[in-house]
């Protein structure tokens, strides 16, 4: 008896109204994420992206710590323990006048990765601020500079730089001068074609609407939708400017004596390939791992940031 | 092959998920319900209802992962087809299922010429040669109402305004002489005087061909032009099913009833006021295990938030899925019938 | 809800012609004129092509007139004046379309909402984090949607959201184009209340864009037809629908299904004969006398202008003109 009761008034309860929640009808579930947050995650599911950054991480700390682990600089030369191989107390042996290799290679490496990551951050800088005025300004501001990218693109980059290294003279500053004032093409061009897309975004008309002047919609507009692709540019940009101060090194024209670099390490250890080939492959070997780190990471940026490939 | 059943497509108890980052989004959640031949069927709901992936899940259009047909039965002509695989379902699709979509521009090869486009599709399926195949395109392009169909034929689709090139994704829908037409949303994307147009076609090749339509749309007034039958979708569920006079003037589902008295009318009194539903459409991720319509709904009970309501039959081919029919809901299925009964919109005349 | 007789805007032979690749002239917007009285809603419709987003964006001055003239509150809009733009951009305000794309994704629901105040140096930062909850409330959503991105919200509550931005400013008047068309039908009823509600409460002034007929009627005072570039009908929602007096509407009506099975039964849609014409070669004459069915010689020739056929009612149609009443 008393169970029908209860059972009946269990029921009853079940039917009582309810109505509208309005908080649920409009509350969001998923857990608010930025775009940067999103693309982390998207990163992180990149197997070869992240042991390129592995990689990298582990190539910049050698860069910079690693001469510290050892007693020597990279610059003296001890004749006695001269063209010794790898062994305890010189972990990658020594060159012909006694210095130590671990010291030359991992120094080299600072200069290389700092010239390379300097040396990106400019030419972004300036390509950035040609590429918006471009973009924005338009009309002849536009007609010009572009004349300007495609005379310079023309000619191959090598050229190009090393013409403006006879001009600067050799050295770290003059390294950077010079890639800096002819690698900003890329950026610029990449910059003025975000700029013409999102000119046409909704969301610009929508501040032009509200009254918002230039400076504006550039600055809180345009460039956090570009810079996506301007960090995926930038990262592509790194290991170029590496090579290219190798190559120049190598050619004899960048960094010299008594500075020491990767592409110079190359070109010394070139000449003693059928001798003493470990001098040729040390360096070799690391610019190739910081340039392929560098790709995988710019690859697996790009699709991380893609907008469309979002959720 | 085929037994004599009056329905072209039976689908039971039809589920598909999609497996994404954020979870699994439950797209379609246990679905049933019959076409029969030479039917127009309006499949009507908002977005996240689920009726696009449910009607692309039935030949399996969709890439799979990340969609999922977790389960269900779907009987074509008699045939159970939900388990074949792409190459037993290739000879369904565009032979015996044909579908028209939103956009024809997508579904369109820019580079092509149509009347290529048309006769590649009439060559894979059947057995005629270039010659003949040619002359069913102009045939077919004539049926449509295509002005001229020799000349163009030979044109592009950029040459065709957005009315004629759904007219031509139509003609190639109905090359193999479909059974069954699922037109997703085709006007949508037209302005209405094209709108009336392509209706009139779909009515035509129904009526000439006796070929069946699904027809998926959100326009309560293309239902009432168009349909047959009528149901009615929200959040995954098949909500309400029925004759298109029983839902227009008969609807017995809180969200049916909502969405009629939401549209508004070109032939009613301006100063009644349009209903409107509080709230968004549910995320399906985590669907609730109830009545997916109840935090939206004025007379949801704590049983609608609990438990998914049974089907009932309200009146022949007339189905429910509501707990407001249950004997225990009675005052407020009592409320729900007074609030309605008076909202018989005025008609000027 | 009596409208004060000013008139908030006094459009006035106001043309937009775009010059296009070899030598080509696209009049979008031609010849236009109309009013809108404070407090009004007017509605816009036409189809795809027929210039009344060009309208609507030359109003707003997103788009510079070819030329004519339009007041605003009686003042003459004179873009060489930076000043009184930089006001204007203020008082007039536009909702757009795209929900998906008219808010920045990277930007916060706060962030958008205050731009227009920063924009305008309206309060200090606390005043305005506490004008945006306001504004949220006011558009139906809460607080606890202020730090969120555009896209974690549904197209309506997107909406919603452009609404919030436009009325952050204090505006007068606002150029709705085309806000409801890519929601949902529910979601529709739910943002055209919304606007109606607000209409009230802060004393608006609307024109309403779009292409749904249906809907343009139930929210507007009075109602205009364009068609490639001109308008070709002004009236009241009544009016419109009981008595339109230029073919073009009358075909549009024919076309615009209803939702109620038993009237679409009995109905019998026109077929115009032709397809709508590019906008950019205008025959001579009436632009729609190749598809009407009423057309005589004299429209091939003649352009018949926008005229008060009845009380409030003005038709640009040869025809419709004999049925003015005699001075």
């Amino acid at each position: 008896m008393q169970n029908d009761a209860v059972g009946q008034m269990l029921d009853a309860e079940l039917f009582t109204l309810v109505g509208v929640k309005p908080d649920e009808a409009d509350h969001i579930k998923r857990k608010s994420q930025t775009y940067f947050q999103d693309a982390a995650r998207r990163f992180r599911q990149n197997t070869p992206s992240v042991i390129g950054m592995i990689f990298l991480a582990a190539l910049v700390v050698f860069a910079f710590f690693g001469p510290l682990l050892v007693k020597y600089n990279y610059n003296t030369a001890d004749l006695a323990a001269a063209n010794s191989d790898p062994s305890a107390a010189h972990w990658f042996g020594t060159d012909e006048l006694g210095r130590d290799m671990w010291a030359r290679v991992w120094t080299g490496g600072r200069i290389s990765i700092l010239i390379g990551i300097i040396a990106a951050l400019l030419q972004a800088t300036i390509g950035i601020i040609l590429g918006s005025l471009a973009g924005f300004v338009g009309g002849k501001v536009d007609e010009f500079i572009m004349r300007v990218v495609e005379f310079l693109m023309a000619f191959p980059y090598l050229v190009w730089v090393t013409l403006m290294m006879m001009v600067t003279g050799s050295g770290i500053l003059p390294m950077i001068m010079a890639l800096t004032l002819t690698g900003w093409l890329s950026m610029a061009r990449l910059v003025r074609g975000q700029i013409l897309a999102l000119k046409n975004e909704d969301y610009v008309l929508a501040a032009l609407s509200l009254g918002a002047g230039t400076r504006r919609i550039i600055l809180r507009h345009m460039i956090p939708n570009m810079l996506g692709v301007i960090i995926v540019n930038m990262t592509f940009a790194i290991p170029n400017a590496i090579f290219s101060e190798a190559f120049l090194s190598f050619i004899g024209i960048g960094i010299k004596s008594p500075e020491t670099s990767w592409g110079l390490l190359v070109s010394i250890g070139m000449k003693q390939i059928y001798t003493y080939p470990l001098r040729l492959f040390l360096p070799s070997i690391f610019i190739s791992l910081t340039m392929l780190s560098l790709q995988l990471i710019g690859d697996g940026l790009r699709d991380a940031l893609d907008p469309k490939l979002r959720h | 092959m085929s037994t004599m059943t009056n329905n072209i497509l039976e689908i039971k108890d039809f589920t598909v998920s999609f497996d994404t980052y954020a979870g699994e989004v439950q797209a379609v959640r246990s679905v049933s319900f019959e076409v029969a031949r030479s039917e127009i069927i309006a499949i009507v709901g908002e977005s996240g209802s689920g009726k696009s992936v449910m009607t692309q899940s039935i030949v399996k259009l969709l890439p799979s992962p990340p969609a999922r047909i977790k389960r269900g039965s779907v009987i074509y002509d008699g045939e159970e087809i939900s388990s074949y695989n792409f190459n037993q379902l290739r000879s369904i699709k565009g032979r015996e299922i044909a579908y028209i979509f939103q956009d024809p521009m997508t579904s369109l090869n820019p580079t092509i010429k149509i009347g290529n486009q048309i006769t590649e599709g009439i060559l894979a399926h059947s057995k005629l040669d270039r010659k003949k195949a040619s002359e069913k395109a102009v045939e077919l392009l004539r049926n449509v109402g295509i002005p001229n169909p020799q000349r163009r034929m030979e044109q592009y689709p950029h040459e065709f305004s957005g009315g004629m090139r759904q007219r031509v994704m139509i003609a190639i829908a109905i090359a193999m002489d479909p059974k069954l037409l699922v037109a997703d949303e085709p006007t949508t994307a037209l302005d209405v005087t094209t709108q009336s147009q392509i209706l009139g076609i779909l009515k035509d090749i129904n009526q000439k061909l006796g070929m069946a339509i699904i027809l998926i749309t959100h326009d309560m007034g293309i239902v009432a032009n168009m349909a047959q039958r009528v149901v009615v979708m929200y959040g995954g569920k098949i909500v309400e099913t029925g004759g298109v006079m029983e839902i227009f003037e008969n609807a017995q589902h809180p969200y049916t009833r909502s969405l009629l008295a939401s549209v508004p009318r070109l032939d009613a009194d301006s100063t009644r006021p349009l209903e409107y539903i509080l709230g968004s459409p549910p995320d399906m991720i985590e669907p609730p295990a109830g009545c997916p319509f109840a935090p939206r709904c004025r007379f949801s009970m704590k049983i609608c938030v609990q438990r998914m309501p049974e089907m009932s039959e309200t009146g022949p081919g007339h189905r429910l899925y509501c707990h407001l029919l249950d004997e225990r809901a009675s005052a407020h299925r009592q409320r729900f019938i007074e609030e309605y009964s008076d909202a018989r919109l005025e008609v000027l005349e | 809800m009596m409208p004060n007789s000013e008139n908030i805007l006094e459009v006035s032979h106001l043309s937009k012609y775009f010059e296009l690749k070899g030598g080509l002239t696209l009049k979008a917007v031609d010849d236009v004129s109309f009013e809108i009285a404070r407090g009004q809603i007017m509605g816009l419709v036409g189809e795809s092509g027929c210039g009344k987003t060009t309208l609507g964006r030359t109003i707003k001055h997103l788009y510079l007139p070819t030329s004519g003239s339009i007041k605003f509150n009686g003042v003459q809009i004179d873009p060489q004046d930076k000043a009184y733009m930089k006001g204007f951009a203020r008082h007039a305000q536009m909702i757009f379309q795209d929900p998906y794309s008219s808010l920045d994704p990277r930007m916060t629901v706060a962030e958008i909402i205050s731009e227009g105040m920063e924009i305008h140096n309206m309060g200090t930062v606390l005043e305005r984090r506490n004008r945006v909850i306001e504004l949220l409330e006011l558009v139906g959503l809460s607080q606890e949607h202020a730090n969120r991105f555009p896209s974690e919200f549904s197209g309506g509550q997107r909406q919603r959201v452009g609404i919030a931005r436009a009325l952050a400013v204090n505006p007068e008047f606002i150029v709705c184009d085309e806000p409801i068309s890519a929601l949902d039908v529910s979601i529709q009823a739910q943002i055209v209340n919304l606007f109606k509600e607000l209409r009230q409460k802060l004393n608006l002034t609307y024109l309403f864009i779009a292409h749904d007929l249906s809907m343009v009627k139930y929210i507007s005072d009075k109602v205009a037809v364009m068609y490639l570039g001109k308008i070709v009908e002004i009236s009241n929602s009544r009016e419109i629908y009981k008595n339109p007096l230029h073919p073009y509407t009358e075909f549009l009506l024919s076309s615009i299904p209803i939702p109620n099975p038993r009237i679409e039964a009995s109905r019998k849609h026109i077929v115009a004969g032709a397809e709508m014409p590019s906008p950019i070669n205008l025959p001579k004459g009436c632009s729609f006398a190749p598809r009407c069915k009423y057309a005589f010689k004299a429209c091939l020739t003649d352009t018949p202008r926008l005229v008060e056929i009845e009380s409030g009612h003005f038709a640009a149609c040869s025809l419709a003109a004999t049925k003015k009443p005699p001075e």
